[in-house]
């Protein structure tokens, strides 16, 4: 299958997921309608979840998001967790700025949400 | 609420803010996405120049999109009353300050959501919190319903609010948050 890539604009982050499963969401997330911005997303995990591979790692940078793209990207996390029941190791890397506690405590809220441990990199 | 598009009216209403005396950013009239981009890219060039920490600027910004986006979804146009936003600082606190025209509907929405905010007790309000993104639904239109509740949790409950009859069925909707620089250490 091909691969997923969506580059960034002034209002969404950059979106690359592989088929090998090394996934990586960027920038800001503001967009005014979640639904159609994601679409595409869920259109490839639709495809992407037929043929699982073993590993998938996620990164996730996010400068800054809205309620409304934290509920989606949510959504997409626990797509990924639920794979793990099909024996899939999943990894979720949260990269954020060292000194910026706001963004490490996004990502524990992510963590919280969706019930699966994270990898917290500071840069 | 500022009445008439006049910059000086502006500038009384900011002069008669007993919080701040260095005003960093205001942003005056209607409001769409290229607004609310281009304020929050403005409003963190702006506080890096100050020096400000990167935590406050994160909550700056993300409290003003949520503003500016509720501003967007919500604003009715009225001839005399434009929706505002204002940044200020003092004693390395900011301070930000909103307001704009709403719907009775709205009204009754905004008021029982605070409402319900300030019942909860502080040392709860984090699993409020994280409960209420766990069970939220997003509506047709993508909206979580939860702006409020973000810019509530950010500013650690520091946010005051009035809403003012204006004419039949619209209401000026003012919002006024702190974010305490000496807050940040206990994050």
């Amino acid at each position: 299958m091909n691969n997923l890539r969506i580059p960034a604009s002034q209002e969404s982050p950059s979106i690359s997921f592989t088929a090998d499963g090394i996934f990586r969401i960027e920038g800001i997330s503001l967009v005014p309608n979640v639904h159609s911005f994601y679409k595409p997303v869920f259109e490839w995990l639709d495809e992407f979840e037929k043929n699982l591979p073993p590993k998938i790692r996620i990164e996730l940078e996010f400068e800054y998001l809205n309620t409304a793209s934290i509920h989606t990207v949510v959504t997409i996390l626990k797509r990924l967790v639920a794979y793990t029941k099909q024996n899939v190791d999943l990894k979720i890397v949260w990269c954020y700025t060292a000194d910026d506690d706001d963004l490490l405590e996004n990502g524990q809220n992510f963590q919280n949400y969706v019930n699966h441990p994270f990898e917290f990199q500071p840069k | 609420m500022i009445e008439k598009p006049k910059i000086k009216d502006i500038l009384d209403v900011i002069g008669r803010s007993e919080h701040f005396t260095d005003y960093l950013l205001l942003i005056y009239g209607p409001v769409n996405q290229d607004v609310i981009i281009s304020t929050i890219r403005l409003a963190e060039t702006k506080l890096r120049l100050q020096q400000f920490p990167s935590t406050l600027i994160s909550r700056t910004k993300t409290i003003c999109a949520e503003i500016l986006q509720n501003v967007n979804k919500h604003q009715i146009k009225h001839e005399l009353y434009q929706p505002y936003l204002v940044i200020g600082s003092q004693n390395h606190n900011l301070y930000i300050y909103s307001g704009n025209i709403i719907s009775e509907n709205s009204k009754l929405n905004i008021e029982s959501k605070l409402e319900n905010y300030f019942t909860v007790k502080e040392e709860d309000f984090k699993e409020f919190y994280i409960d209420s993104f766990k069970n939220s639904v997003l509506t047709s239109e993508g909206n979580a319903g939860l702006g409020l509740l973000d810019i509530f949790y950010r500013s650690n409950r520091n946010l005051k609010y009035n809403i003012v009859k204006v004419a039949e069925n619209l209401f000026s909707f003012n919002i006024n948050v702190e974010l305490h620089h000496n807050a940040l250490v206990n994050t």
